[in-house]
């Protein structure tokens, strides 16, 4: 992995779109792992030791405002939120969960791009 | 009838209010259902069009126009998907101020055609249920406005001692039906406000008037 290359923990229960999203992130030279529920995430994330947390919100076990709420990290992950609804009331909520950016599908690959970018800016500063 | 039976029959209103359960829950289990199914299979041709982009650039850059106008018809796509279901879907307060919620609205709404709220963003001091009523009041009074293929919009949020007051004035070259704020009134009606639709030349107003405390009326 390169300098600028992230660790990134994707959590997402579309097959198609974990699918391409993991292969976009991976030829973007980050490292990608990925959990398809609630359950297999908390399971995996604790000891993951991940960069970042991109995470849906509606899961087919739960949803990822109760992911992060379960979750307890020595070093907290920068946490986006990915919906395909955009209401004021789910951005709020993501906020209040722990999440530092909400995006909603259909996800914007430029705008994922800079929001990592302000990952990585992050992780080299500390 | 006796009066056993009588008493077991349920009120005009409380069979509207079932109705309009009845009408927010179909709405949600529908836009669930795009969300599920189309939506989220274009969200992921929506990547994988971007990486079939890069990939065709790579190999030769003459070659990727068209597949950057694919990429961006399924964006298109995907996002005329996005909007229905997120007029479908019944919206909520979900811990927001009423004023934050009907902004979103707005900007929902702008999508379609120019739109824009007055009010003063201060936190709205009235029964949550009023709030709620209203929200979605605004929500079924915009879309349907917008499927009139009105040309503006202008929202205007305000209370007084008792009522939360929504002016929401459309300007069309073509008159809105005469009962078209009909529905919303009856919604309205229910938590003892009203919906009434003016109409001129040029534009209508709907005002949405909801008291601020059901206690006032007890």
């Amino acid at each position: 992995m390169t300098e600028a290359a992230l660790r990134i923990f994707i959590v997402e229960d579309h097959q198609d779109t974990l699918k391409y999203l993991s292969l976009y992130l991976q030829q973007s030279g980050h490292a990608v792992q990925s959990a398809r529920t609630v359950k297999q995430a908390l399971e995996t994330l604790a000891t993951a030791d991940c960069d970042v947390l991109l995470s849906d919100i509606a899961l087919s076990d739960g949803s990822g405002w109760d992911l992060l709420k379960g979750l307890t990290f020595s070093r907290p992950p920068f946490a986006i939120a990915m919906s395909g609804f955009g209401a004021a009331a789910d951005a709020t909520r993501s906020k209040a969960a722990g999440y530092r950016y909400h995006l909603v599908k259909p996800i914007d690959p430029d705008r994922l791009d800079g929001l990592l970018e302000e990952a990585r800016r992050e992780k080299a500063a500390t | 009838m006796s009066r056993a039976r009588a008493s077991q029959e349920p009120t005009a209103d409380a069979v509207d209010q079932a109705l309009f359960d009845a009408v927010d829950a179909e709405q949600q289990r529908i836009a669930q259902l795009l969300h599920d199914t189309a939506s989220q299979t274009l969200n992921a041709a929506r990547i994988y069009a971007r990486i079939a982009r890069d990939a065709v650039n790579r190999i030769c850059a003459e070659a990727a126009p068209p597949v950057l106008e694919l990429e961006q018809v399924i964006q298109n796509a995907a996002s005329e998907l996005q909007l229905l279901t997120r007029w479908l879907r019944p919206v909520e307060l979900g811990g927001s101020r009423l004023s934050v919620c009907l902004q979103d609205l707005a900007e929902l709404a702008a999508g379609s055609a120019p739109c824009q709220l007055r009010c003063d963003g201060a936190a709205i001091d009235a029964d949550e249920g009023s709030q709620a009523a209203l929200l979605r009041i605004a929500q079924l009074a915009l879309h349907a406005l917008l499927l009139q293929r009105v040309e503006a919009l202008e929202l205007e949020l305000t209370a007084d001692e008792r009522e939360l007051v929504l002016h929401i004035q459309a300007a069309s070259a073509r008159a809105l039906p005469e009962d078209f704020a009909t529905p919303l009134d009856d919604r309205a009606r229910l938590l003892g406000g009203s919906c009434k639709l003016e109409r001129t030349a040029g534009s209508s107003t709907i005002t949405c008037r909801l008291p601020r405390r059901r206690r006032a009326l007890d």
